[in-house]
């Protein structure tokens, strides 16, 4: 191999991601199910908006309606502890906080107060 | 589900939810994605999080792409994280070139001082080339180091042959004008081997 082309592989190169990142991404994507009921509140949330802006109030509300129930479901007060204990685990492994930062249960409490318990 | 099997193969089994085929096809493409990404964005974390919303994007849509239209899997999966990408970079205003200005590196004495200092012409050549305006840098990463066509890192950039070997063209010009002075035969390092 010639100096150019030792230079050519130097310069393709990259930082690599942090240890163990490929793992962690597939574990959170295929692992919770959330991903999928995430991409239906999207798409509604879009509706809306499209709705919205046509001036078509009575589906907007309507669909506002269904997007604030299906969300409040899992994660509200109504929603099973394993539910819970799923989000909180699906929010940790795709901050990578659980892993990368010195102390994760400072978002684990940030977490808890933001979501009412009863 | 074999690590040999084909990406639309994987791509059927992903849409019945496989998650070892979803896990064969992330292994196979996330560490070249992951580095396209971070030579648009220049930052570890940007780059990563940029990867897990296109590997998001194939889990919950894998029949996005679409075979018929002629562009390879992974060429369509690069548009992608270069589209992706490019927004983040948009949005957070990321900053991966380091201006030439703020290199402080000494003219060599000979020429042949530098090519027994690899090291430092590497240094030297990746801050260069990440100065660059975007496509000219990518232009330059796909096809003169990855060794790509033009007309695949085309479909990549979203631009045509020709304006990939434009961009080539203009990117190893700035280049040897900065690095010249140095000692450095850019032209001849960033050379067309195809």
């Amino acid at each position: 191999m010639n100096n150019n082309q030792q230079i050519r592989k130097q310069l393709r190169k990259v930082p690599p991601p942090f240890k163990g990142w490929e793992a962690r991404l597939i574990r959170a994507i295929v692992k919770h199910p959330q991903h999928r009921q995430g991409k239906i509140a999207e798409q509604l949330a879009a509706l809306v908006t499209w709705l919205a802006r046509r001036a078509v109030w009575a589906p907007a509300l309507a669909t506002l309606c269904l997007l604030v129930v299906g969300l409040w479901q899992p994660l509200g007060p109504n929603g099973t502890d394993a539910q819970y204990r799923a989000a909180i685990s699906y929010t940790e492994e795709i901050s990578g906080l659980a892993e990368d930062e010195e102390d994760p249960s400072t978002i684990i409490e940030t977490l808890n107060s933001w979501i009412p318990r009863n | 589900m074999r690590d040999e099997a084909g990406d639309a193969e994987l791509l059927q089994a992903i849409g019945n939810a496989d998650s070892a085929a979803f896990s064969i096809l992330a292994r196979r493409y996330a560490r070249r994605c992951y580095g396209l990404a971070y030579r648009i964005l220049g930052n570890r974390e940007m780059a990563e999080d940029t990867v897990q919303e296109v590997m998001l994007k194939i889990w919950t849509k894998p029949f996005t792409w679409q075979p018929d239209r002629g562009a390879k899997f992974s060429t369509w999966l690069y548009r992608v994280v270069f589209n992706a990408a490019i927004d983040t970079h948009r949005r957070f205003n990321t900053a991966p070139a380091t201006s030439l200005e703020k290199m402080k590196i000494e003219p060599a004495k000979h020429a042949d001082d530098m090519t027994h200092d690899l090291t430092r012409v590497c240094a030297a050549l990746n801050q260069a080339i990440a100065a660059l305006p975007t496509h000219q840098r990518l232009a330059i990463i796909l096809c003169r180091l990855e060794k790509m066509s033009y007309a695949e890192a085309g479909e990549i950039l979203g631009v045509s042959a020709k304006a990939v070997d434009g961009y080539i063209n203009r990117g190893v010009r700035t280049l040897k004008k900065d690095l010249g002075q140095r000692g450095m035969d850019v032209v001849e390092i960033l050379k067309d081997e195809q």
